[in-house]
């Protein structure tokens, strides 16, 4: 060869090698680590583990909202048509296999699903005719279900995860627990009640992992392997009692419906702890389906809507004047029908009577206004507005639901001369039905004032408990007053009181009925607040019926009471009385409800 | 060797001085013979080294193959479990709802208790209480 071409080959040898070496450095150095990455992505498949939403429980820890998973199925029309059913046949002798079309397109598939998810299949099958490419045809089925359906292997039938929200008792106390929408990320997000509240710890902290696949989709032994997992949301027990609760609502569903009143409402707590067993709403949401039902029936109205106490703001007036005016139960007033105030004011009582000499006790078991504002005129108007404060009107409870309201105090300096008085007998101030159950609550806990609570405890993931810090109460009259009041309490559901109705068998009821006229529109607030077991209360409840047909409180709002405080009494195991009977009135007041 | 052949030649040069005396038998460096050393047995170890390597590798690939397999496997089956886990504990608490109890329990006939009544011993009277009715 020529020494000449020797060179030139080898120099190309060289060159090529060169380059070759170049380029395998180029590889492995410099692009290596990226397109190892690379690879490394497309054979990885990552998850998010999504943090079960913590559940929200009753007192005996029964579930009223948990989270799972659940699937909605999905069809793609056009792929379902091509569905074609066979069914395998096999010689007993030969052992040949042979494949009968059985069916075929959608009918075959709806006929095949329907029993699964117990629908009609005709009307299943008309869902999927057609040439969309996503129909559901099912939600929220549970896994169970979509992998007997996944398992048929019908082309076209798609499913869609989702971790979703169960609330197993339905419409029980749905206004307490509120509801939950889905946000970005279909992250689940509270819309009310304690869902809202309580949303940042309900919350769990997402996690996440990845593997190393194959094609076969079996894990790589030596890939790389990554998981962080979820933290779950904690959970919240509330102090609700939920057979009471059922009790209770449906007694208020009941009464709403027969006296065709707008809405109603009752709270049972217990007046030393502040736990609130009872929160029911008329005509509560489901929870699951929050759009169902009116706007108003989505809110807990316990604890938002705001009425005048009427004759309940008496017990505030009677407990201030015995606290601070000297009055006592057996002085005497003399109470005619109407009567004018020194500042020129007129005040008449709800019926018509000759002139009367009644004892103080006797003015608050008649309920008459003409003799209460005799009695609040005693009292000073700055003291008077400060037990009305103290006993909680006018400020938030505090209780863990959202859109609570203070009600409506004005300031005592702006009363005019007609407010000054009605105050007395619960006109010109405004609460809702908690403060109104808290008012009693205090009465009944000796005269010291326990915020009411909704929440017992807080569960970590691990199962810790934390509960619920226990407030310190406020005295608000002293235990003498407390006790006086209380036996004044007891005369109002006794012979002759205004509350007969409310007097259970057994059991000594102290309480004190409302009747209020609504300002803004026509139509009154009946209402019934009391305890019971009277001398060692266990219970204080307030049942409010608002522009019920019928307008007194005792006819109203005093059998519901009855009702759920007699449930109250069985599920807490309070023995009766013997020595209580319960007024005639009682009975006749149920012959009336069952008539009703 | 160069040192041998040098060690040689002086000697032969002093011996050439030295006539008289009797020559002295002239000295060889022999090179010793090494023993050969046979390659085979080393030739066999390395391949049965690499054979070994080869072989360890290949079961413990198919080892961790097959345990990824079984990991698949048990992945699924724990999916299943945990889906029916979750159908399940769905349905115990939509049938353990206090409401769902109530309705139940008025299904069965069950009525709420009522108010207790008084029985008077010396006269054989009830004094109040309410019989539980329906509703």
């Amino acid at each position: 060869m020529n020494p000449s071409r020797r060179r030139v080959l080898q120099a190309m040898g060289l060159a090529g090698f060169v380059a070759l070496t170049g380029r395998t450095a180029w590889l492995q150095l410099v692009e290596g680590p990226d397109l190892a990455e690379r690879a490394q992505a497309e054979r990885t498949v990552t998850w998010a583990n999504r943090a079960p939403r913590g559940q929200i429980l009753a007192a005996d820890d029964s579930v009223l909202a948990s989270s799972s998973v659940s699937y909605d199925i999905g069809v793609n029309q056009q792929r379902v048509s091509q569905y074609e059913h066979y069914v395998e046949h096999e010689d007993p002798e030969t052992g040949k296999k042979t494949y009968e079309l059985v069916g075929h397109g959608a009918v075959e598939a709806a006929a095949r699903i329907a029993p699964l998810l117990g629908v009609d299949p005709q009307e299943l099958g008309a869902r999927m005719v057609g040439s969309e490419p996503y129909v559901v045809i099912a939600e929220a089925v549970s896994p169970d279900t979509w992998r007997q359906v996944n398992a048929l292997g019908i082309p076209g039938i798609e499913p869609d995860q989702r971790a979703r929200r169960f609330y197993p008792a339905g419409h029980l106390a749905g206004t307490v627990i509120g509801f939950v929408y889905e946000g970005q990320g279909r992250e689940l997000i509270g819309g009310n009640g304690l869902e809202s509240t309580q949303n940042a710890l309900l919350t769990g902290t997402n996690g996440q992992g990845s593997v190393e696949i194959g094609k076969s989709g079996a894990i790589i032994p030596t890939g790389k392997y990554e998981e962080v997992e979820a933290v779950a949301g904690t959970s919240v027990r509330t102090t609700l009692d939920p057979d009471l609760q059922v009790i209770a609502q449906q007694a208020i569903d009941e009464v709403v419906k027969a006296q065709g009143a707008d809405w109603g409402c009752a709270v049972v707590m217990e007046p030393a702890t502040g736990k609130v067993l009872v929160l029911a709403d008329s005509g509560a949401m489901d929870p699951a389906d929050p759009l169902a039902s009116e706007a108003g029936d989505r809110e807990p109205r316990c604890v938002q809507a705001i009425f005048e106490p009427g004759s309940v703001g008496k017990v505030i007036t009677f407990a201030t004047a015995l606290e601070e005016g000297g009055v006592t139960p057996e002085d005497a007033f003399t109470v005619p029908y109407t009567w004018t105030a020194p500042n020129g004011q007129v005040f008449e009582d709800s019926h018509w009577h000759e002139v009367q000499n009644l004892t103080a006790a006797q003015v608050l078991a008649e309920s008459s206004n003409v003799g209460t504002v005799q009695i609040g005129d005693r009292v000073s108007d700055e003291v008077r507005h400060g037990y009305i404060e103290a006993f909680g009107y006018n400020h938030l409870t505090g209780i863990e639901l959202p859109g609570e309201s203070p009600g409506l105090l004005s300031d005592w300096a702006q009363w005019d001369d007609r407010t000054r008085y009605t105050t007395m007998f619960g006109q010109g101030v405004a609460g809702t039905a908690l403060q109104a159950a808290q008012v009693l609550a205090t009465v009944a806990n000796k005269g010291v004032r326990v915020a009411p609570r909704v929440i017992d405890a807080w569960i970590a993931p691990d199962g810790t408990e934390t509960a619920q810090p226990s407030v310190e109460g406020v005295r608000v009259i002293s235990e003498q007053t407390a006790a006086t009041l209380t036996e004044m309490l007891i005369g109002v559901t006794q012979e002759g009181g205004t509350a007969e109705s409310a007097s259970i068998d057994g059991y000594l009821v102290a309480g004190k009925t409302g009747t209020t006229e609504i300002l803004t529109e026509s139509g009154t607030v009946a209402s019934f607040v009391g305890f019971t077991p009277a001398r060692d209360p266990a219970i204080a409840v307030a049942v409010i019926v608002y522009r019920p047909s019928g307008t007194y409180g005792g006819t109203v709002a005093a059998p519901v009471f009855r009702k759920i405080a007699l449930a109250a009494m069985h599920s807490l195991g309070i023995a009766p009385d013997p020595l209580v009977i319960a007024a005639q009135a009682a009975a006749e007041a149920d012959a009336q409800a069952g008539a009703g | 060797m160069s040192a041998a052949h040098a060690y040689a030649t002086e000697t032969a040069g002093y011996a050439d001085t030295r006539t008289e005396r009797a020559p002295r038998p002239t000295l060889y460096v022999v090179r010793g013979i090494a023993p050969a050393r046979a390659s085979l047995p080393f030739l066999l170890v390395v391949v049965l080294i690499l054979l070994g390597a080869l072989a360890s590798s290949m079961i413990l690939n198919a080892t961790m193959a097959d345990t990824a397999f079984r990991m698949h496997e048990a992945q699924i089956r724990l999916n299943i479990l945990n889906d029916h886990i979750d159908t399940v504990r769905s349905q115990v608490q939509d049938v353990s709802a206090a409401d769902s109890l109530a309705q139940r329990a008025t299904a069965l006939g069950m009525v709420p208790a009522g108010a207790p009544g008084v029985v008077d011993l010396t006269t054989g009277t009830v004094s109040g209480g309410t019989a539980a009715t329906q509703g």
